[in-house]
């Protein structure tokens, strides 16, 4: 992508392309189409809501921590965020389950991965930030393991159900909490674009223009953070998406500036694509899919598909 | 070279010897038993052999099992731990885990292995299982229990249901499940008619067609699916046992289904 006008048009067209996938969305279900169900309605729009926060979040998280780690496989669940939600929603199936939602729990859990990789940047090197997610996914997924095997048949069941990421579950009230995490998060990225384009060229170039690489990667953490942890939280495990979503915008430009606002709807038009898909609850099983197994089931063979075609733009220097 | 192909020779024919088992005759009476599936646990209790258990899967809960020595979970059972029981009977459900270890074990010890999916398997599972421990008479008699358990109550309208495994996501039981079909046969009527055991109910055709009952398997997540059902003002019942119940397919479904006739 060469200039301005063309990536502002390609922004205008992929703009509406979200708004009529979300309008057609809203008209389609199992329930189908009445204006007169307000509660169908209000509970389509609040799924639309997340498929479009989460799906964003993601993806727009995977576009900036490629960039960061110059990285083509950084993806937002090895940043240990996911693995700490993950082990928040288990745990309070596991003993609390009677009180609050999974969603509270994946919350807290992400807040605390999120202080263990912060106090290890803040006093030690960037670099190995991934690595410390990596072990953190790790070291959840055993205790995950060790929760599955130890609990009773009955919660080892919900625990299971919660890992398998679906966008059903979430209170029309409960956006008092996920817009505002989302908007911080995403502003927070949008403030450092221009800052982490730069860093993508390395550290001692970025010193070189007066920037300091240590601050802009801390505020990119704070706001990788915020967005994985409200995004795992509400809608579960969804793998994929961060990871592939940056690619696709990858194809056509190389500029951050340009990458992560197109990835962040590419990555809301897809999730809220196969959510949509997977409300229409496939004919002969007569069951929901869950929008994690679309993900990887659509995006790899559609990837491999473009890779095969095109080349690939390159963004690490 | 040919000393290492020698050698390497030997050390295989050594294992293949080692391998060669005796054909596993029927014993008289089998008085080691392991049960790798809480169902399994529950149906030799059922048919008062509990004593006869050396070993149990860590889900079998229950005054009963808890001082029989565990064998692992119901997913990973372990090789070793079974081994160190001395079993001379295993029982064991077909799950993909399990069956790796079946095909080690049945080698040596006898394994009575099943997949109980409807009423009439968990009859016939009862009643093998009977014959094999030389208690015909014992097994009939606790099928006629089960048989005579699931008859329709009276005064049972005509309902429509929903059984809940999970509330986030909504998690329920197919028609093709042992605890619809006890349901079912008392004239009630499973929304989930689809073909898989336990599908993600979509909260939108709870919504639009909402069943007259909820019934839930335990009580562990009772307030997350009363905010569901306050979330989405849907006009449900839902109904919550104090205990775990009908899911398992073992004959402690009549313990279950007396106990469910009452909430009704």
């Amino acid at each position: 992508m060469n200039n301005k006008s063309q990536y502002q048009r390609l922004l205008i067209v992929a703009i509406i392309c979200l708004i009529a996938l979300a309008l057609f969305s809203l008209l389609i279900g199992p329930a189908g189409f009445s204006l007169a169900n307000l509660n169908i309605m209000r509970f389509r729009l609040s799924r639309i809501m997340l498929a479009i926060i989460a799906g964003s979040s993601l993806a727009a998280s995977g576009a900036s921590l490629q960039a960061m780690f110059k990285n083509p496989l950084a993806d937002p669940h090895l940043f240990g965020i996911s693995g700490g939600a993950s082990l928040g929603a288990s745990l309070s199936i596991a003993f609390i389950a009677e009180n609050i939602m999974p969603s509270f729990g994946a919350m807290l859990g992400a807040i605390v991965a999120f202080l263990l990789i912060f106090s290890y940047i803040k006093y030690n090197s960037f670099d190995n930030c991934l690595l410390i997610g990596i072990l953190i996914n790790s070291l959840t997924a055993s205790f995950i393991t060790l929760l599955k095997l130890a609990l009773p048949a009955h919660k080892s069941q919900s625990l299971l159900f919660w890992l398998i990421g679906h966008m059903g579950a979430v209170a029309i009230n409960d956006f008092w909490l996920i817009i505002p995490l989302w908007l911080l998060g995403m502003g927070l990225l949008w403030s450092i674009k221009g800052e982490l384009e730069i860093l993508s060229f390395g550290h001692d170039e970025t010193k070189l223009l007066g920037l300091d690489p240590e601050k802009i990667s801390q505020i990119a953490i704070i706001a990788n953070c915020i967005l994985i942890g409200n995004a795992v939280a509400w809608s579960g495990m969804i793998g994929f998406l961060g990871l592939l979503t940056p690619h696709f915008i990858r194809l056509k430009a190389a500029n951050l500036r340009i990458v992560l606002p197109l990835s962040a709807i590419l990555g809301a038009i897809i999730l809220l694509a196969l959510d949509s898909l997977s409300r229409l609850r496939f004919l002969w099983i007569k069951s929901e899919i869950p929008v994690g197994a679309l993900c990887a089931l659509f995006l790899s063979p559609l990837f491999f598909l473009l890779l095969l075609k095109k080349n690939h733009a390159t963004y690490y220097r | 070279m040919r000393a290492l192909i020698l050698v390497g020779f030997c050390l295989a024919l050594s294992f293949w010897l080692l391998g060669i088992y005796k054909p596993i005759s029927p014993k008289e009476k089998y008085e080691r038993i392991v049960a790798l599936s809480p169902s399994f646990c529950e149906t030799i209790a059922s048919l008062k052999l509990e004593h006869l258990l050396v070993g149990v899967v860590s889900h079998c809960q229950g005054e009963k099992f808890d001082h029989v020595y565990k064998v692992g979970s119901f997913a990973e059972p372990s090789f070793e731990a079974i081994l160190k029981t001395n079993p001379d009977l295993i029982l064991a459900i077909n799950h993909p885990m399990a069956k790796k270890i079946i095909e080690q074990l049945s080698k040596n010890i006898k394994i009575f292995s099943s997949e109980p999916n409807s009423l009439e398997d968990i009859y016939q599972i009862t009643i093998s299982l009977a014959k094999l421990l030389h208690i015909e008479e014992r097994g009939e008699k606790l099928v006629e229990d089960m048989k005579r358990a699931f008859k329709k109550p009276d005064l049972i309208a005509e309902k429509t249901f929903l059984i809940a495994l999970s509330a986030s996501p909504l998690v329920v039981a197919g028609k093709k499940t042992f605890a619809s079909e006890i349901l079912e046969s008392w004239g009630y009527k499973n929304q989930a008619q689809g073909e898989i055991a336990w599908p993600l109910w979509s909260l939108e055709t709870l919504i639009k067609d909402p069943p007259d009952i909820i019934l839930l398997t335990s009580d562990h997540e009772l307030t997350l699916y009363q905010k569901l059902i306050n979330n989405l003002n849907v006009k449900t019942k839902i109904i919550c046992p104090k205990k775990h119940i009908l899911t398992s397919p073992s004959p402690k479904l009549i313990e279950d289904i007396n106990y469910l006739k009452t909430l009704l």
